[in-house]
């Protein structure tokens, strides 16, 4: 009589494979629940505005309103003020600003970098005004005539400099301002402006907003 | 010698129970510890809120979070900024009382305005003053006059230890130095001159912003969040070309 083929032997086997697969089982689990005991979140980023208030979850397709200073609304005053607030310290320099780069630092703060490249380089240096300045150590001053129009919104994409890919509320608002060259005389231009602010990342803007298109005529 | 049925079935049950068994402890540890993670919630921890809804941070007017280096960057910025100023930022008496009636509007604020965050309220006052009777005050309007500064040393510390207790408990700290500032006039050659300062900081408490009526469009005057500002800053001046 072949033992492998008895009842009992075969039963036997099968249990000693169910012990094995069992304990298998057993000190799996328990791995597994050690490691997901051990498990503990990556600490997330929290930013606070001045008062250390929590600026709460980035939504790119609603306000922020961690900036103390600016009007909080759903009808472009956040974004307003931030275009006023540009507008006046982007415009407001004197010949060392514009020769020690503190302008162009200005038109980082204020704008997407892309804007920057078509604004800066091509179109501001080349203006008028810069060579009054130059020739003449001038100073240029802004003034907003009346206030800018909100004309409306729309999503436009945002590209993070950390290159995330997304869909941001955009605000477009149309307005006057004079600019004033100072030199050995007075050089007033008026521009009708159109600006397109969009909402941005903190991590790269901190004001939360950017300006990725600014026409001036 | 031969095993009976009876014993060999026992032996067999003893097998059957302890496979079960290891089957049920893997059942019974999954289960338990699914439980656990549905369970479990983290422990609360109290917070303490300021008046604006935030987390309310201890001010110890004695003790500061900034390091020495970033103290000794402020008086820098903060010296550099005051003196930085011309004809249009500065502007005449006469002016600058028609601002404030009403008389003549402006987006920009005074260079008046835009220090005053970096000083003590009493301290700011004096410096305006001894500013306007700086030698290169003189026909400062007519001939279009701009000042720029130059530092070539750091402020350097009044004493080894550096931070210094005030009579009133706040934290100060007390630096030295001097630097030039380049006057530069319309139609004429630029001069400087020399100037040697020494300025006491004071730890400040953070003050929320107040909603006082301004003539300027006030985000263009940059907030003091630093826990710093200016107690006293004395100077005096050299002539050198």
């Amino acid at each position: 009589m072949d033992v492998r083929k008895t009842y009992w032997y075969q039963n036997k086997l099968t249990s000693i494979f169910g012990v094995v697969v069992g304990v298998a089982f057993a000190f799996f689990s328990h791995s597994h629940y050690q490691s997901a005991k051990a498990y503990r979140a990556l600490p997330q980023q929290v930013f606070l505005n001045i008062y250390n208030q929590p600026v709460g979850p980035q939504d790119l397709l609603k306000e922020t309103y961690h900036n103390p200073i600016y009007r909080k609304g759903t009808n472009g005053e956040t974004p307003n003020d931030f275009l006023k607030e540009a507008m006046l310290s982007l415009f407001h320099y004197s010949k060392s600003d514009l020769k020690d780069g503190t302008v162009l630092k200005k038109f980082y703060t204020w704008c997407s970098e892309d804007e920057v490249e078509n604004l800066y380089k091509n179109v501001f240096v080349n203006l008028g005004q810069q060579r009054i300045v130059l020739a003449q150590n001038g100073i240029v001053e802004p003034r907003l005539i009346g206030e800018f129009t909100y004309v409306g919104r729309a999503t436009r994409p945002y590209e993070s400099v950390s290159g995330l890919k997304m869909d941001a509320l955009t605000h477009k608002f149309t307005g006057k301002l004079l600019i004033t060259a100072f030199g050995d005389s007075n050089y007033p231009t008026v521009y009708n402006v159109t600006a397109l602010v969009q909402r941005a990342l903190l991590q790269d803007k901190y004001k939360g907003y950017q300006i990725i298109e600014l026409e001036m005529r | 010698m031969y095993e009976t049925m009876d014993s060999v079935t026992k032996k067999l049950n003893k097998w059957k129970w302890s496979y079960f068994i290891s089957l049920l402890m893997s059942g019974v540890l999954f289960l338990g510890y699914a439980g656990y993670t549905l369970l479990y919630t983290p422990e609360r921890q109290q917070l303490l809120l300021n008046q604006m809804g935030g987390v309310y941070v201890n001010e110890d007017l004695t003790k500061t979070n900034a390091s020495e280096g970033q103290v000794k960057q402020f008086a820098y910025e903060s010296i550099a900024f005051s003196f930085k100023y011309n004809y249009r930022s500065l502007r005449s008496n006469e002016d600058y009382e028609k601002i404030l009636s009403g008389e003549m509007e402006v987006d920009l604020p005074d260079h008046r305005d835009l220090i005053k965050p970096l000083f003590e309220s009493g301290e700011h006052e004096k410096f305006l003053k001894s500013l306007n009777d700086a030698p290169w005050m003189d026909r400062f309007y007519p001939q279009h006059r701009q000042i720029d500064v130059r530092f070539s040393v750091p402020p350097l510390q009044e004493n080894v230890n550096g931070w210094v207790q005030s009579d009133d408990g706040r934290l100060n700290m007390i630096y030295s130095g001097h630097f030039f500032i380049i006057v530069d006039a319309k139609g004429l050659k630029s001069h400087s001159y020399k100037i040697n300062y020494k300025v006491t900081l004071e730890r400040k408490p953070f003050l929320p912003i107040g909603q006082e009526k301004v003539y300027y469009y006030k985000p263009m005057v940059p907030m003091n969040t630093f826990e710093w500002r200016i107690k006293t800053l004395e100077w005096d001046h050299e002539k050198r070309r």
